[in-house]
């Protein structure tokens, strides 16, 4: 029960995803550290991957009807990085796009400040039942 | 630590751009520069960006490599063959009269700073992001 309170399935995702954010920042900053780097093909999280440890890792809950939603996500696997390879945008064979990678960088850190609010959230509802008010 | 690693990683892209930029002015100073220490006429000066990867050793004894931005390899001259000027009043004129200037296009030349300076703004921005993301998990201690 306490472990359950204080270390929640969820809060854990939470946390991985804090973690996965923080990595993704470094790749999309290695792209555009490399904007201009020959033969330079950009770094990503492999979303695929990550897709396919969800689908394969599933939380067991019970379904009084067939149309019921079951399987939701209980934890990301590790996080894996790809080098996309088979894109291809400029003559030196560097794959990098600044636009892109820009748009990813302000999505990327958007999507860390809602995740951390996320986790303080639920801190403080810990804290609000731990202090009993 | 790994926190700091994204702010590292730009940061050597903005030394690398800046480089950029200081060999960019250089050429543009020496568009007429005929003699140089080398001897000769002034050489146009590239800058040989590479990416880092820095290799880690697990706990379980695998390699793993993890990005650590871009690094100027060298500054090498573009090895183009010099524009010949008839001029034979010049001082540095061979004995057909004429001087050899450096071959650099001033377009192209600007064209390079601009993206160099765009890239540097990229850059900056995603340190930016970096450093929002870094104070945003320095707030998760404050519950």
């Amino acid at each position: 029960m306490w472990e359950d309170l204080l270390v929640s399935r969820s809060s854990k995702l939470l946390e991985r995803s804090m973690d996965a954010s923080n990595l993704r920042q470094q790749l999309l900053n290695q792209n555009l550290a490399n904007v201009n780097t020959p033969h330079y093909k950009r770094l990503d999280i492999d979303f695929k991957s990550l897709l396919d440890d969800v689908s394969k890792d599933q939380l067991d809950m019970v379904r009084t009807h067939p149309m019921h939603i079951g399987n939701t996500v209980s934890e990301i696997g590790p996080v894996k990085v790809t080098r996309e390879t088979k894109t291809l945008s400029r003559y030196d064979t560097n794959n990098v796009d600044p636009e892109f990678e820009m748009a990813q960088v302000a999505e990327n850190s958007l999507y860390f400040q809602s995740v951390s609010e996320r986790w303080k959230g639920k801190m403080t509802s810990l804290k609000m039942v731990i202090e009993g008010r | 630590m790994d926190l700091f690693r994204n702010m590292e990683i730009s940061a050597s892209a903005l030394t690398a751009e800046r480089l950029r930029m200081d060999l960019i002015s250089d050429n543009l100073a020496n568009v007429n520069t005929t003699r140089t220490k080398e001897g000769g006429p002034y050489q146009r000066k590239v800058p040989v960006f590479s990416e880092v990867l820095d290799d880690y050793m697990t706990t379980g004894g695998q390699i793993v490599s993890k990005p650590g931005g871009v690094k100027v390899l060298r500054v090498q001259p573009d090895g183009n063959p010099p524009r010949m000027v008839f001029d034979p009043s010049h001082p540095d004129a061979n004995a057909d009269g004429y001087v050899l200037y450096p071959d650099i296009n001033p377009v192209s030349e600007m064209v390079n700073l601009i993206t160099a300076s765009r890239s540097y703004e990229a850059n900056v921005t995603a340190f930016n992001a970096a450093k929002t993301i870094f104070s945003a998990s320095l707030e998760l201690g404050k519950i």
